[in-house]
């Protein structure tokens, strides 16, 4: 089966006919602001992210967490200039958590699983991009109803609560 | 039978595991080129972020040869002409980086000279910015390329003896001169190979450059990084790039080759 982190990728593969039936959507994940501990820039908001001197650090436009970033921008009006965009939200988060940047912009997932190396600066729903994630299973899986029942598995309260406690959010 | 010299021959079985070998590097390659889109390869390998990789690439991988040589003859020339306590050690050191996973030296580099590094507060103090620069890339690609140069040097040193500088020195010529006129006319095509190897690898290098200069278009993304983040979305221009690289590299190494061998 394929779970995906971005609708985009999804209709790719639906596209190409990898996936049997309709994909459902699992999950959802917005974004937050990562800062080093104590938070030494002083960051306190997306808009204050634009402040000259401070060094931040996005994903790539082409990745799913750098469109929801461009996403966020254009919800704010707010025109950030990076010092790195980097191709996996684990580099941006690894830039972070070194103080090699004074913040970057990750999943609120990734804030939640850093734990103490970061401090997590929130970004109002209100300019917040949505990521939505689908899963399917794929057309030549060789276990059709093993992959369905974990699909529905996942999707059950129990396989909620689970996703819960790892920051994501319901669809 | 007349007596005759014998030909000296490779025996004829040592071309099996050769030739596997040979293949196993080469056919990847092809495997790569067959896949490539050749009706989008010169848009792909000629848009503005390409060039921009491309040249980022040759200017600090240029830059990155020059530091080796500078830094890297000196050491070859002391590792092999000296003898000093714990040198064992210090070779085993100097050549770490060449068994170390890139990221590994992202690391040690990013705790070093990092803005939270060893050293970065004195940088940070001098006004040196060396986060997310392009210098950052360069030290990243310098680190790892230097052994190259060292050990290919080294060697060649240890292979010539020190026969002639020592006659050198006989006849009244103070080390320096011994170094100038007789050491390195003797090594210079040692340098020039070492020098293709670390222009090669600092060319390639991937690990250390995202780990510890980040990837900004124009600034440290090089052509591996922008391959890398092609890759999330464009399989065609990740393709196209990476034949690009090998192409550049290829020629590199076959230009140097050709000035290095004597006519």
């Amino acid at each position: 089966m394929f779970a995906s982190a971005d609708q985009a990728n999804m209709d790719k593969a639906v596209a190409d006919q990898l996936i049997a039936g309709q994909p459902s959507d699992f999950a959802t994940n917005t974004m937050a602001i990562a800062v080093p501990p104590g938070n030494p820039a002083g960051i306190t908001s997306f808009a204050s992210l634009a402040k000259k001197g401070t060094d931040v650090v996005v994903c790539a436009p082409e990745v799913p967490c750098g469109a929801a970033t461009v996403a966020i921008e254009k919800s704010s009006g707010v025109k950030l200039s990076p010092v790195s965009e980097e191709a996996s939200v684990t580099d941006v988060l690894g830039k972070v958590t070194s103080g090699q940047a004074d913040a970057g912009v990750v999943y609120v997932t990734d804030v939640k699983g850093a734990g103490e190396a970061v401090d997590e600066v929130s970004i109002p729903k209100r300019i917040n991009a949505v990521n939505t994630y689908p899963i399917g299973v794929l057309t030549d899986s060789t276990n059709q109803d093993l992959a369905e029942q974990f699909e529905q598995y996942v999707r059950s309260p129990q396989g909620q609560q689970v996703l819960a406690g790892a920051g994501f959010g319901t669809p | 039978m007349a007596a005759r010299t014998p030909r000296l021959d490779v025996p004829g079985w040592l071309f099996i595991p050769a030739g596997l070998g040979s293949l196993f590097i080469v056919l990847p390659l092809a495997a790569m080129v067959v896949r490539v889109d050749w009706a989008q390869f010169p848009a792909l390998i000629t848009s503005p972020s390409s060039m921009a990789a491309l040249w980022l690439s040759l200017k600090t991988s240029t830059v990155a040869t020059l530091l080796c040589l500078i830094l890297g003859v000196p050491m070859a020339i002391v590792l092999a002409r000296s003898q000093f306590r714990g040198q064992d050690v210090v070779r085993s050191m100097v050549l770490l980086p060449l068994v170390l996973p890139p990221v590994v030296a992202g690391i040690a580099l990013l705790y070093t000279f990092g803005r939270r590094g060893l050293l970065g507060r004195t940088f940070e103090v001098i006004g040196v910015q060396v986060a997310f620069s392009t210098t950052a890339v360069i030290m990243a690609q310098t680190f790892v390329a230097l052994p190259f140069l060292v050990v290919s040097l080294e060697g060649a040193l240890r292979t010539f003896g020190q026969r002639y500088e020592q006659v050198a020195a006989t006849l009244g010529a103070p080390p320096t001169t011994v170094l100038r006129r007789v050491t390195l006319p003797m090594v210079i095509p040692a340098v020039a190979s070492g020098a293709v190897l670390s222009f090669a690898r600092a060319l390639g290098e991937f690990g250390a450059t995202i780990t510890f200069a980040g990837s900004l278009q124009g600034t440290t993304r090089t052509l591996p990084l922008e391959i890398y983040l092609q890759r999330e979305t464009d399989p065609d221009a990740a393709i196209a790039l990476s034949l690009l690289l090998v192409v550049v590299a290829a020629l590199v190494i076959g230009l140097a080759r050709r000035s290095a061998t004597p006519a």
